[in-house]
């Protein structure tokens, strides 16, 4: 299953409120206060869905979820990409 | 001059051991280490500029994240003879606006995780006085703080951390303490931020007395997760500067982040709230403490209680470690404390009173309660604020939280106390146990309702993950109870199955009426239930279950 930046971003748009214009691909999500640390589950149950990748507890911490890239690039590893 | 003053102790250890870590701001592969003998120097440099920069020596606001740049801006705000205050990193221009109204601050240290929360609100502090923003990070803002920043200049004066003047390395720099030494802001129920004012003779008794409780010492390394605008948080900082410790800051509050730290800086106590070791259940995660390079001493669970049942499992988590749970306030820091060898006989317990303290339950009438009557928590010594900042009027709880000690006598010279507006009772033996707060007391089918303990009943639920009860006084008639409820992964209980063994764990007028399933509950900074939300939440459910 494919999840691509452009989907991705339109959740972070859409569900968590965060503002495009504001953000790269190495923009801190949760560690710079933009994001709220409670929506951290809804990206979790969202990026699973949407990619196919199960997030084991060792795999959920900010080095994997906490900008664009870092998500983009843990579900291509995972993909075996 | 405070000798034993935390900025004076770091300037020993800057001298006898200046190479030793103070500050680790810990991110996987890149951990950035910067020894007291840095942290010194530049805690001498802000110092100086504080002094040129603000002559009416007013608070110094802190929007910044924990670095070792923000914790030496603390300090040569202490150095410097000035309060100093660390701003919530949630709020937002709207709160950030009244703390720095509040403070009259001339100066406000900013780096790149406080400047998210004044992004887009920069306009709006342009009727503040003249402000000085200055940039405590190393490197320009890039991404989302450049136009923030960019606004920032074109409306004032910004100086750069980088640019300022070294200062000499002498005790020359010290000014006398002000009477003052922090300002702690908390949520009010007028909707603004207010300044709990902490006097810097107690900021310095309250680190002592933790030093003490937990046996700290310069061989420590401390795990930071909370942040430094919490009592609780701040205290810990204060601490392992006091004895010389390394403080590990952590940005990320996630299970599998915490236990890797815990393993490369071989941390020896962590401070946390329940919402923390919540998650760590759920992770399945759990520390090392039997192997060769197991570490961890103790852990906190701290603002907040866990109920039993979760706090039995606790064990299984930390090992070896030991537990301490802790209860206080921001207006009163900490009133009690249960230490690990005491947790089996007493898990409900939040312990007996802290060093430096005395607490008292009473009744209505003011009188002192009997054993396991229950009855309001009255705090006296080591942690009473000095009141609240400002001269704005006080709302009746805030006018009754401080009031003359009415126990005041040889045993107990403390003049003031705090009115906790928490309830609970003590055992036989003198063990304190939290009962809810005095407003959230219900009356139902005229029994007194305390929701903490539903709460408790309800998060034994098989298949509830989070939950919290909530009493709505009605106009008329006896308040009713509401349940948010988080559903576990993979299970959905329904209102109805949820009822059905609540009635086997509770009398008939203690289960709530309603129950509202939520994905998470909404908690604040300090890992409390933001009940102001929740409120507000259950208002609109209820109007869109009326809606046709």
């Amino acid at each position: 299953m494919a999840m691509d930046r452009e989907t991705l971003l339109r959740f972070l748009e859409n569900r968590l409120g965060v503002d495009r214009a504001e953000v790269d691909d190495e923009t801190p999500l949760f560690s710079s206060g933009l994001v709220d640390s409670v929506a951290l589950a809804e990206l979790i149950v969202y990026v699973e869905k949407e990619s196919g990748v199960s997030f084991q507890s060792e795999d959920i911490t900010l080095d994997h979820l906490d900008t664009l890239g870092r998500i983009l690039r843990f579900v291509a590893t995972r993909h075996g990409g | 001059m405070h000798a034993d003053g935390v900025v004076h102790r770091v300037a020993q250890h800057a001298v006898s051991r200046g190479s030793k870590i103070a500050v680790c701001e810990w991110d996987r592969g890149s951990p950035k280490e910067t020894p007291y003998s840095e942290l010194y120097r530049e805690a001498l440099r802000f110092a100086a500029f504080f002094s040129q920069q603000d002559p009416a020596s007013s608070i110094v606001p802190l929007l910044a994240g924990k670095s070792a740049a923000a914790i030496a801006a603390m300090l040569g705000a202490m150095i410097s003879g000035r309060p100093f205050c660390f701003l919530n990193p949630k709020y937002r221009g709207p709160q950030v606006a009244a703390v720095l109204r509040a403070t009259r601050a001339s100066v406000c240290a900013l780096d790149s995780t406080g400047i998210v929360s004044i992004r887009g609100w920069v306009p709006n502090l342009a009727g503040q006085r003249a402000l000085k923003w200055l940039w405590l990070d190393d490197e320009d803002p890039a991404g989302i703080a450049k136009q923030t920043f960019a606004e920032l200049r074109s409306m004032g004066s910004v100086a750069l951390h980088g640019e300022l003047e070294p200062a000499p390395e002498s005790e020359a720099m010290f000014k006398s303490p002000a009477e003052i030494g922090a300002c702690l802001f908390t949520s009010g129920s007028s909707g603004e931020p207010k300044g709990v004012l902490v006097s810097t003779d107690d900021l310095v008794a309250r680190t002592e007395a933790e030093v003490q409780w937990f046996g700290l010492s310069g061989s420590d390394v401390l795990l930071s997760i909370l942040p430094f605008s919490f009592d609780v948080g701040l205290n810990q900082l204060l601490s392992a500067l006091y004895v010389g410790a390394e403080l590990v800051v952590l940005k990320s509050w996630l299970p599998a982040d915490i236990l890797a730290a815990v393993q490369d800086r071989s941390v020896t106590g962590i401070s946390a709230v329940p919402a923390i070791w919540q998650d760590f259940l759920r992770s399945g995660l759990r520390f090392d403490t039997l192997g060769p390079r197991a570490s961890l001493r103790y852990v906190t669970v701290s603002g907040g209680s866990l109920p039993p049942h979760v706090l039995g499992k606790l064990g299984g988590v930390v090992g070896r470690a030991g537990i301490f749970k802790t209860y206080g306030q921001t207006e009163a820091f900490r009133t009690t404390s249960l230490r690990p060898e005491e947790l089996d006989a007493k898990p409900e317990s939040v312990g007996k009173a802290f060093p430096g303290v005395r607490f008292y339950v009473v009744n209505e009438n003011g009188s002192p309660c009997r054993p396991r009557e229950v009855g309001e928590i009255v705090h006296t010594g080591l942690g009473v604020m000095r009141g609240y900042l400002g001269n704005r009027d006080l709302t009746a709880e805030e006018k009754r939280k401080l009031q003359p000690n009415p126990f005041r006598g040889a045993e107990d010279p403390s003049p003031w106390a705090v009115f906790t507006g928490d309830l609970g009772f003590v055992d036989e033996d003198g063990y304190l146990y939290l009962k809810g707060r005095r407003d959230s007391m219900a009356k139902i089918q005229g029994n007194r309702v305390y929701p903490l303990e539903v709460t408790a009943q309800l998060l034994a639920v098989p298949g509830v993950d989070d939950a919290v009860v909530l009493g709505f006084p009605r106009p008329e008639g006896d308040a009713v109870l509401v349940a948010f409820v988080v559903a576990a992964r993979g299970s959905a209980p329904s209102a109805g199955w949820i009822r059905k063994e609540l009635n086997l764990r509770l009398p008939s007028y203690m289960i709530p009426q309603r129950t509202v399933f939520v994905d998470s509950i909404p908690r604040t900074a300090t890992g409390k239930p933001d009940e102001n939300f929740l409120r507000e939440h259950a208002t609109e459910v209820a109007r869109n279950a009326e809606a046709p």
